[in-house]
């Protein structure tokens, strides 16, 4: 309690000074300044710049004190498509909101951005809007800052090309939210990003990923949308990441999936909604995962769980309509599959207490012969498939075994 | 030939038979989207039907009609009617009741509650299927005399369609697994109108399981308009086929 009466008290005479310090310039025409490059250079540490309506054809903007600048509607800042930084940012508790930047052209030697923060922390990038820039917003060797209620859209064609909306490399604790994220390569890439926070954004039609995360560990991404993105999440590389509530939305195409999951353990997947993906999940080398209360809703294979997967608890999730429910290469399974509730369950309940007497398992015969011959797809909902899958059904004899839900629910399980 | 669709259509009205397929259609086609509230899934339990009851159904009945109607027919063959009217009328006669069931008993139902363009397949999928099996129906109890023999041939073609000819293409794709067969393939399932009828509704619903690799040789093929039509020709040409080989053989025929 004593420490903590210190700490305010440290903070209070360190911040009041400044705040009371601190100069307001204007930059356009009437301005202070006519330029926001003058602005900076003029500027003391905590300054306030704001900018007024106008186009800024400035690049190169290097910010190496900690200011706060913030734009007027209708101040624009053009990069002309040179592949060039808009803003380089190298000091800490730097705040840029409400600027529209566009046009950072496209470089294979550099990836430039219109905001780059290079070993700064407590930043905070607000409000603005970034239009057809190579790379949105990149942050390299950054922690603690908040990346807020922006808007980052491109119309790449090709994936080689593409830079991303949101990067980040070797940082931490970042806060990502409430971003619209579009027609980039991936909507936010993660690189070696530690205990970071990814909520409430909404990532459509990427080129590649909504979300990327690549060798990042404790990370969590909360109530996101990814919608047709050629690919929604991938997770890989990583430990100890939770993904909650998120919605995976109709990420199709021949190679597309919802979420791939590949080297990565002791994750939680909780209460997300997977609805009309070729691949709900996709999960390889998946280790210690809890994946429970999702919604599996009308997607090519629900669960496509290779033989590599160890230890996971796939528990209390709905399978509706899927075509295929789960998917597996091997004939052995290490994975609880417990208390789901399955679409394609016949069986019966006796004793009424919600949990259906007869195991089910959710493999079926014809995913494998699809697995196998690829070309037998075409006799999906064949009556003949029918039959041999009644038949495999009652006598298992090529599906696995030991992959069964023993104790599957009769009704759907509800959301509170 | 109006007037003996007409006295056909009423004749079969009254049938005890019809009324009761009628109830089970109706039983199926409503009772499914009361239980089923995901319009799509209800589609599929209604391929099912399509797929499997009603082609049963049309080929048994059709062709017990035709053999229970044998004096009647005759009766008319000994009036001033050409054969030709005579056949198309029976055939015109027993497609309308058909017709007829499956849009009342599933039809309306699909309209009112997935007006969509898989619903509006599996409509006219199903339709075209009334014509192909009736005209089989047709050609079968036109060739073989004997009730019994006829009823147990028809059976047979059935289960051939529904069950023996997918199995047969299931071991070719098995033998023939390492070579690219998606082509061949999808040429052989033209030989079988439950296979048209069946790819051409799933193309429009389950493209997802359909996508990958060798199943987007089909869905470019079904997906697009010309494959779309292409099927509808194939099922056309797989109603007027056995309907043209039976009418040839009607009009030839010592009654």
């Amino acid at each position: 309690m004593k420490n903590l009466f210190l700490f305010i008290l440290l903070g209070l005479s360190c911040g009041m000074p400044t705040q009371l310090l601190s100069a307001k310039w204007h930059v356009g025409p009437g301005g202070d300044f006519l330029t926001i490059a003058a602005a900076i250079a003029a500027a003391a540490p905590h300054d306030h710049i704001v900018v007024h309506n106008g186009h800024y054809f400035e690049r190169q903007l290097l910010i190496d004190k900690p200011l706060q600048l913030t734009a007027e509607p209708g101040a624009v800042i053009d990069a002309k498509n040179e592949a060039e930084d808009i803003f380089l940012i190298t000091s800490d508790s730097v705040e840029i909101s409400g600027f529209l930047l566009q046009n950072v052209g496209v470089s294979f030697l550099y990836e430039c951005a219109a905001i780059r923060l290079r070993g700064a922390n407590y930043a905070k990038l607000q409000d603005n809007r970034i239009e057809g820039c190579y790379f949105g917003i990149y942050l390299e060797r950054v922690s603690n800052t908040d990346v807020g209620n922006n808007y980052i859209k491109n119309s790449f064609a090709e994936e080689v090309n593409a830079g991303n909306a949101i990067h980040a490399w070797k940082s931490k604790k970042l806060h990502i939210h409430n971003n619209v994220l579009t027609g980039h390569r991936d909507g936010i890439y993660f690189e070696f990003v530690d205990d970071s926070l990814i909520e409430c954004n909404n990532s459509y039609g990427n080129l590649r990923y909504g979300l990327h995360f690549m060798f990042s560990n404790r990370d969590a991404y909360l109530r996101n949308i990814f919608r047709d993105n050629a690919a929604g999440v991938a997770v890989m590389f990583s430990h100890n990441i939770e993904m909650t509530a998120n919605d995976f939305l109709h990420n199709w195409g021949g190679a597309s999936y919802g979420l791939l999951l590949k080297e990565i353990s002791d994750g939680q997947i909780r209460q997300n909604h997977f609805i009309r993906n070729t691949v709900g999940i996709l999960a390889e080398g998946a280790n210690r995962l809890v994946m429970s209360e999702n919604q599996f809703t009308r997607n090519g294979t629900a669960i496509d769980i290779k033989g590599n997967c160890l230890d996971n608890q796939i528990t209390a999730n709905n399978f509706l309509a899927n075509t295929f429910e789960v998917v597996t290469n091997s004939k052995h399974s290490n994975n609880e599959f417990k208390a789901n509730y399955w679409s394609g369950y016949l069986g019966y309940d006796l004793d009424r207490n919600g949990v259906g007497d007869v195991p089910y398992r959710p493999v079926d015969l014809f995913a494998k012969i699809t697995h196998e011959i690829p070309a037998a797809t075409m006799l999906l909902h064949s009556n003949i498939i029918d039959l041999l899958e009644i038949g495999e059904k009652t006598f298992p004899q090529l599906i696995p075994l030991e992959l069964t839900d023993s104790m599957p629910r009769i009704r759907p399980y509800s959301y509170d | 030939m109006f007037n003996i669709s007409k006295i056909i259509v009423q004749d079969l009205w009254k049938n005890k038979a019809v009324i009761a397929y009628g109830i089970l259609m109706l039983t199926f086609g409503w009772g499914i989207f009361a239980i089923e509230y995901q319009s799509e899934k209800a589609i599929l339990s209604l391929l099912r039907v399509i797929l499997f009851v009603q082609p049963l159904i049309t080929l048994l009945f059709a062709g017990m009609y035709y053999y229970n109607s044998q004096e009647f027919l005759l009766l008319l063959a000994a009036q001033p009617i050409k054969r030709k009217t005579l056949f198309l009328g029976v055939f015109a006669g027993l497609s309308t009741v058909f017709t007829l069931i499956f849009l009342l008993s599933i039809g309306v139902p699909v309209l009112v509650f997935s007006p969509t363009v898989e619903g509006l397949a599996l409509l006219l999928a199903g339709g075209l299927l009334i014509f192909v099996f009736t005209a089989i129906a047709l050609l079968v109890s036109v060739h073989v005399n004997d009730k019994a023999r006829g009823m147990g041939f028809a059976l047979l073609v059935w289960s051939f369609f529904a069950f023996i000819y997918d199995g047969l293409l299931l071991l070719f794709m098995y033998q023939f697994a390492e070579y690219p067969i998606e082509r061949p393939v999808l040429g052989l399932t033209f030989l079988n109108p439950i296979d048209i009828a069946r790819i051409f509704v799933i193309s429009k619903t389950e493209a997802s399981a359909l996508l990958g690799l060798s199943g987007a040789v089909f869905q470019n093929f079904f997906g697009a308009l010309q494959g779309a039509i292409a099927a509808i020709f194939m099922l056309l040409v797989w109603a007027s086929l056995p309907f043209a080989l039976a009418y040839r053989k009607f009009v030839r025929k010592d009654l």
